[in-house]
């Protein structure tokens, strides 16, 4: 087991007010790791700075260390667009492109460099094949992927991600807009995701973190208050306040 | 008098008065038919004035026209969209974006004879481009900017915020995302705006009168170093200028002008009925 990215007394503003207070945790490489917490609680927040998507934000800075194989998120001499194509994401909504299903899936290696037709169509499958939509839609390539539904098109942001071959995926309550079977195929997919890449997952589902994730940290107030294996920390939580969220009595 | 009276009362009012803005433009577009129509045929459009203007058609005015609205569109679009991309895109509040919209904002109000002016001093005389197509084409294209900006920005903020940050997400750079993602989804928009503003340019005389207009010149021209003749200028030369002119000839002229001016702005909204039909989002 290996140290993917590693979180060192990290703290993060927007303009004079701090989102986070002083975070140390380790994420582990090809696990799943959970960030729950009540809303406004700074888990989004960690979510996005981890690709500095918090970066278009006026004001918006880090203090400490976010170190993605050793090498600091922050540095002054990263590539964010390299960056995040090491570190992709997936949304809320599913929030596929007004284009074809095919175009989707094609952008990122699109824009990242010119691949060759044969090599993206392969590419295309691939991705599709793993985010296992591809049974459904591959006679609907050159549809518009509007007309999926919502369980579908949140796989297609998952196969549209993959398709940069990202180390870690981010996935912001990927399944907070879909129904419960959508929900679960989205977990089935996130633990065979887990094998070849990391994957950190916001939720406001602690069913779900429970479920599915192998490590859980728990946000409180901007600080990460308790970090430890799933079973462990909704099995034995150490602080009173995990205890009581988890158990309902807070949040 | 009670609520409900004056409530109907006032639902009342607010239609009359809404018809009455609407009568205007019937009447003109009426007026225009009912003394124009007798003189439209394909003669008219397709054949040179001669006779001193008198008879003949308003072939090369027209075409004239045409050429340059084409012309106004090559000079208007691109410094329109990278303004407009400007704007919506990168430009923070700072000094030069205020300084930016407020230059838009006032190329709006200035009056369309010093746009004449301004383009017979810069690009006839300066530039020594003499009276040209080319030249109007730049005094028109500055013309239509503010509309074409305004409604081009407006197209571009409509792109939900949510495409551009997937688009960075995939490790897309800024420029990628505008290029990729932006533009084609507010590419319709951008259009309707350019057409828009279009429709303005090419009914406008004043610009036109010193820059490229020539009052009679049968042959059409070679290039855009030509002069050319003009719709609207035509029709301004024939009801003003010349003694005996056929009533029905400047009607059936300003018939086809309003025809074009028209059919411009109903391309434009066709276009932006269809977007809002198929917005998927």
């Amino acid at each position: 087991m290996s140290n993917k990215i590693e979180v060192r007394n990290f703290s993060f503003f927007y303009g004079s007010f701090q989102a986070l207070h002083d975070l140390n945790l380790d994420i582990q490489a090809n696990q799943i790791t959970a960030l729950i917490g009540p809303s406004g609680c700074g888990k989004s927040t960690f979510l996005r700075s981890l690709n500095r998507m918090n970066d278009a934000i006026p004001g918006a800075h880090a203090k400490g260390e976010a170190l993605l194989d050793g090498k600091n998120i922050y540095a002054p001499d990263v590539d964010v667009a390299e960056l995040r194509q090491r570190i992709g994401m997936v949304f809320q909504r599913p929030n596929p492109f007004p284009q074809s299903v095919y175009d989707n899936v094609a952008f990122g290696p699109r824009v990242l460099g010119k691949p060759k037709k044969g090599d993206l169509d392969q590419l295309v499958t691939e991705s599709l094949q793993n985010a296992a939509l591809w049974e459904e839609v591959k006679d609907r390539l050159r549809d518009s992927a509007l007309e999926l539904n919502p369980g579908q098109q949140q796989r297609l942001c998952i196969a549209r991600a993959i398709a940069i071959k990202p180390e870690v995926i981010l996935m912001d309550e990927p399944c907070s807009a879909l129904d419960p079977v959508a929900t679960l195929s989205v977990e089935d997919l996130m633990r065979r995701l887990a094998e070849t890449y990391t994957i950190v997952i916001v939720t406001h589902n602690m069913q779900q973190a429970a479920r599915a994730s192998h490590y859980t940290g728990f946000f409180w107030l901007g600080k990460l208050v308790e970090f430890n294996r799933t079973n462990e920390l909704f099995g034995r939580p150490k602080d009173p306040l995990t205890e009581s969220y988890i158990s309902g009595r807070r949040g | 008098m009670s609520r409900q009276k004056t409530n109907q009362l006032m639902i009342a009012l607010i239609t009359t008065i809404a018809i009455i803005v609407v009568i205007p433009v019937i009447l003109v577009i009426l007026f225009m038919f009912y003394n124009g129509l007798s003189a439209l045929n394909w003669e008219f459009l397709t054949t040179a004035p001669y006779n001193g203007l008198r008879q003949g058609g308003i072939m090369p005015a027209l075409l004239g026209t045409v050429y340059l609205t084409f012309a106004t569109a090559i000079v208007s679009f691109p410094l329109a969209i990278a303004a407009a991309i400007y704007l919506a895109e990168y430009a923070r509040d700072n000094r030069l974006t205020r300084a930016v919209r407020l230059a838009i904002v006032n190329l709006a109000g200035i009056p369309s004879i010093v746009y004449g002016l301004f383009g017979l001093g810069a690009f006839v005389l300066f530039m020594g481009f003499g009276t040209s197509i080319i030249a109007g084409a730049l005094t028109l294209g500055i013309l239509t900017l503010p509309v074409v900006i305004s409604t081009a920005e407006e197209a571009i903020l409509a792109v939900p915020q949510e495409f551009r940050t997937v688009s960075l997400s995939l490790g897309a750079t800024r420029w990628q995302t505008i290029r990729y993602q932006v533009l084609p989804q507010a590419l319709p928009g951008i259009i309707t705006g350019i057409i828009l503003g279009l429709g303005r340019a090419a009914g406008e005389t004043a610009p036109i009168l010193f820059t490229v207009a020539a009052v009679y010149l049968p042959e059409l021209p070679k290039s855009i170093f030509d002069q050319s003749m003009a719709l609207p200028y035509h029709l301004y030369v024939i009801a003003t200028q010349v003694p005996g002119m056929p009533l029905s000839v400047q009607y059936g002229t300003a018939l086809v002008l309003l025809l074009l001016v028209l059919s411009l702005t109903l391309v434009a909204t066709i276009i932006r009925t269809n977007i809002r039909r198929h917005r998927q989002w």
